[in-house]
């Protein structure tokens, strides 16, 4: 019944219009590299004072979701992830457009995307107000846990290389050692750079490392097309989505991606960024066939934006639940409901469950928006294909120059060239990038939690494995370390006895 | 300008798993500065995990360069792929951009950045992309600076540079 | 007790220069505000403690004014990126620079060579009240807290910080054995007090007052002189002779050297906005009024110089 009134609420001509105006703009952010969803909200806070807390809060939801979203259009189209949260998709999803196939992908998306935030919408009404004791449980020992388990995942991700993919996760890892120690205020590799004691920016860093280095790649082996000229005539012939029947053998991927994207998104400190890249290791973990990914599987496309999603909304059952966000977006979204003088948590829950159901209505509706707004943005953005590679990388150079600036100084712009170089040299050399992505998310998590642990343990290492679920968690990243180590001979020994004449 | 496919191969199975182990050697000896005010830290110190990755990082470059070396066919093998699918480097090229862009960046601070964006959008399409287009060269940074400024400054206050002395004045006519 | 008294003196004396001070706009008014625009560059970002300060009193100063005041985010290293952009400008006053004691504690802890003497004060707003907190079946009171016979875990936000300097204050004269852990987001050290594994925290009451209401903690101890109205089963760290530490106050500042008259006509906008409803409403919700806190520029600077001291004691000490 209160669902019912939420939804009315949302329908309502004093909402509906900032619904829609929320997932269009969230759109615009999300698909501009340099600027996401965490950017948009927290820019546009101030022009929400004078609107109904309702509308507010329902227009900075609808924004997050089409943020996440609409990453996927410009990291299918040029390999440049909008928004970090797109980072997998780039990878698999901008091979669909090498060949002249980005509408598959494009489609996929769009359709993964939705589901994966309806499904996650629907845990957002049945949990949410049952969650507050599970999340209370977790601690500093528990969140070390979780990291690793994070980490373990980069061993599935560069399965084909494990040492170059270990050697660009230590890289990330270690560069999140950067900037003020958490734990002890002393500076850490800062360079007398002031910019870096607050860490490595992270919204340069990622532009530099992917964007802007993509276009000095370009840049460097006078790959001045966007699509090569080969398939440029098939992309004409082959502009189709994707079809119901491959759309349909996908169903265990999305499902599979969706709970992966909610529970890393219920679970604070992961957010949608890891959700996309867990969705995505579990996928290529699954597959009977790895072979291709990397190279343009659909899978590979539909699993980290079915992930991103419902992680999405997932991270708004910890804000929503215990007033506690789960990722640096709903932190900036905790704001948005303080301005209004509104404390999240079970508080709210008691006093304005109007409000509350009204805005996971809210946020289901704006799931659903996807699918109606998405392919005009589709449309507008496959223009952008059309237009001649010497003005788009100037427009996306330009962007990466100005999005970093939003974010500091010109020191930002620095650090964002430094990490196009470092991208550039990565990638020459044949090492992964995701992997340094990985390690620069997660390696505060880990650090800090695990130094945490130990203090209020007293350094009593037996903190880790007091708690089962820390246990259980350190239990499942160990299998994913080793795992591969293990696998990898056995196969090849069957695989020797099996066909050693033939090869 | 080309670098010759095999030096290429032996980029990342050699030259930056060398270069990462002498960076190593460098971290490792500023993370001797680290340290804490307070006794309360002394078993694990905000020195502790950067040595930890530090270390491992070295051993992996070493078990990398040890790979390349040992079993030279296999490493070169997967190199020639990442090499093959690029085809040559024009260094000139992407040197003349990095030195654009960093240009660019630095004269920000000075000239802002209603006044640099342009140049740096008209050198990268000139100087870099060899457009000769007399439309494009004009146009597009014109059109480009515009809306990148009506986005970041008009629609999010965001604190692009305004430039010194006369420049600042100038950007002042417009935020 | 003595604190007591002088803070009772600067209150009325605050008054009285509020009263002056919405007086003397009128003239400050006639003479016109030689900025076309103000900027106000917040070293935090949206959303938080800062920013909705700015954000809630910057309408009310534009319209004493009498031109636009743009507030600006620059987040990053305890608001050191913020404080070197502002001091790079021209210190012609149409620069604002939000400060709060991290001003002073970033210099003591070595984290900039930028001094807060760089900065000519301009107002202080209001003073947002601490106080140590537990939670369910753990600590109940105050005299749990006295009374503890093994290390007390006691979270508050950063290291090395104005949190830990308070913390250190408080527990050395409270003379109970404790740890300190700290926290970069203070959600993950509420979560923490909430699921048991902390005994007490520092925050303030802006942020810890939903959390109040709600029954999920239990306020302990007020760091003020004498009990707060609004909390009247609250000991306060005063009437327990304990060092009341400074409180954690939120002010506004222009690069050092500014004109004089642009620093008293900035400094009567902002009076005068302090008194509007929308700044008085925004107090109200936050609960940023238990306390009088509006200081005029020269009080402030002696407050600047008073605490400076304060806390270098207790660095020092170490």
């Amino acid at each position: 019944m209160e669902a019912f009134d939420g939804l009315l609420l949302v329908l309502s001509p004093d909402v509906l219009p900032f619904l829609i105006l929320g997932v269009a703009v969230g759109m615009v952010f999300g698909a501009l590299p340099g600027l996401d969803a965490t950017t948009g909200i927290a820019l546009l806070l101030p022009v929400t004072y004078a609107m109904e807390p309702v509308a507010a809060l329902v227009f900075f939801s609808a924004l997050y979701v089409g943020g996440v979203f609409a990453g996927s259009i410009t990291a299918i189209l040029f390999r440049t992830p909008g928004s970090s949260e797109a980072i997998m998709t780039a990878i698999e999803g901008h091979q669909f457009t090498m060949r002249g196939e980005a509408r598959i992908a494009l489609s996929t998306a769009v359709y993964c995307s939705a589901i994966g935030g309806l499904l996650a919408s629907v845990a957002l009404f049945l949990i949410t107000p049952f969650l507050a004791s599970v999340a209370l449980k977790f601690g500093p020992a528990e969140y070390f846990a979780l990291g690793l388990v994070g980490i373990s995942c980069i061993a599935a991700i560069t399965a084909d290389n494990p040492v170059k993919g270990a050697i660009a996760a230590l890289i990330g890892l270690l560069l999140a050692t950067v900037g003020i120690d958490q734990l002890t205020g002393v500076k850490r590799f800062d360079f007398q750079v002031t910019s870096l004691l607050s860490g490595v920016p992270f919204v340069p860093a990622i532009i530099g490392l992917f964007a802007a280095s993509e276009v000095y790649r370009r840049i460097a082996v006078r790959e001045t097309r966007l699509v090569s000229e080969a398939v440029e005539g098939s992309a004409e012939r082959r502009t189709r989505g994707i079809s119901l029947i491959e759309f349909l053998r996908l169903r265990w991927t999305i499902l599979r991606s969706s709970v992966i994207g909610l529970c890393v998104g219920i679970l604070p400190g992961a957010g949608a960024t890891t959700a996309a890249i867990l969705g995505y290791a579990a996928e290529v973990r699954m597959s009977r066939d790895r072979s291709g990914f990397g190279k343009g599987r659909i899978e590979g496309v539909a699993a980290p934006e079915s992930a991103n999603n419902a992680a999405t909304v997932g991270a708004m059952i910890p804000l929503l639940s215990l007033g506690i966000p789960g990722s640096g977006t709903t932190a900036v979204m905790m704001g948005a409901f303080l301005i209004h003088n509104l404390q999240p948590g079970p508080f709210l829950f008691l006093r304005e469950r109007e409000l509350v159901y009204g805005l996971f209505s809210g946020i289901a509706l704006s799931n659903a928006l996807i699918l109606a707004l998405a392919f005009i943005f589709i449309r507008l953005f496959t223009r952008l294909t059309l237009v001649p590679y010497p003005v788009l990388a100037t427009g996306i150079l330009s962007i990466a120059v100005a999005g970093s600036l939003a974010y500091g100084d010109t020191t930002a712009v620095m650090i964002m060239l430094i990490f196009a170089v470092l991208g550039l040299a990565l990638e020459a050399g044949g090492y992964p990038l995701a992997p340094v992505v990985l390690g620069l998310v997660l390696g505060p998590i880990v650090e800090t939690s695990m130094r945490r642990a130990l203090l209020m343990s007293d350094f009593d290492p037996f903190i880790f494995v007091e708690s089962p679920i820390a246990a259980g968690l350190i239990l499942i990243a160990l299998a994913f370390f080793v795992g591969p180590l293990i696998a990898g001979p056995l196969r090849r020994l069957r695989a020797g006895r099996g066909d050693a004449p033939g090869s | 300008m080309s670098l010759s496919r095999s030096a290429r191969s032996r980029f990342g199975a050699l030259a930056l798993p060398g270069l990462t182990l002498l960076g190593c050697v460098y971290l490792w000896g500023v993370t001797g500065d680290f340290r804490a005010v307070s006794g309360r830290y002394e078993a694990i110190g905000p020195e502790f995990f950067p040595r930890l990755l530090i270390g491992a990082l070295a051993i992996m470059c070493l078990v990398q360069i040890a790979r390349s070396l040992l079993r030279p066919a296999e490493t070169t093998a997967e190199e020639a792929d990442a090499a093959a699918a690029s085809g040559s480097v024009d260094w000139r090229n992407l040197v003349t951009a990095l030195a654009i862009t960093g240009l660019y960046a630095a004269s920000l601070h000075t000239v802002g950045f209603l006044i640099a964006t342009p140049l740096f959008q008209a050198a990268l399409l000139g100087i870099v992309f060899k457009t000769r287009r007399l439309v494009t060269l004009v146009l597009v940074p014109l059109l480009f600076t515009a809306a990148i400024a009506a986005l970041f400054i008009g629609a999010m206050n965001a604190p692009l540079p305004r430039g010194r002395w006369l420049f600042g004045t100038f950007s002042r006519l417009f935020y | 007790m003595t604190g007591d008294e002088t803070l009772q003196r600067k209150t009325t004396f605050a008054a009285i220069l509020i009263a002056a001070a919405s007086f003397g706009t009128a003239s400050a008014q006639a003479q016109e505000f030689p900025c076309d625009s103000v900027e106000w560059i917040v070293g935090w970002g949206a959303g938080g403690g800062s920013d909705t300060f700015a954000r809630s009193i910057a309408p009310g100063v534009s319209d004493a004014l009498g031109v636009p005041v743009t507030v600006i985010n620059m987040p990053g290293a305890s608001s050191i990126v913020a404080m070197e952009e502002v001091l790079g400008r021209d210190a012609d006053g149409c620069t604002l620079f939000s400060i709060t004691p991290d001003q002073l504690t970033n210099e003591l802890t070595g984290l900039t060579e930028l001094s807060y003497r760089d900065l000519d004060a301009v107002m202080r707003a209001h003073v947002d009240i601490g106080m140590m907190y537990g939670a369910g079946d753990g600590l109940q009171s105050w005299d749990d807290v006295t009374s503890a016979s093994e290390d007390v875990l006691v979270g508050g936000t950063g290291a090395a910080s104005f949190d830990e300097i308070v913390v250190q204050i408080v527990m050395d004269d409270a003379g109970v054995p404790y740890r300190y852990i700290p926290y970069e987001n203070a959600s993950d050290m509420h979560a923490d007090l909430i699921g048991g594994r902390l005994h007490l925290i520092y925050d303030e009451v802006s942020v810890m007052n939903p959390m109040i209401e709600a029954g999920q903690v239990t306020p302990l101890l007020a760091l003020a002189d004498e009990r707060l109205e609004a909390f009247p089963d609250v000991p306060a760290a005063g009437e327990l002779d304990y060092t009341v530490p400074p409180s954690l106050w939120r002010g506004v500042s222009v690069a050092g050297d500014a004109p004089e008259d642009v620093v008293a006509m900035l400094e009567a906008a902002f009076l005068k906005a302090a008194e509007t409803e929308a700044y008085t409403e925004f107090e109200e919700g936050r609960m940023l009024n238990l306390y009088p806190g509006t200081l005029g520029a020269a009080d402030f600077t002696s407050l600047l110089d008073r605490e400076f001291e304060a806390y270098r004691a207790v660095t020092e000490s170490k």
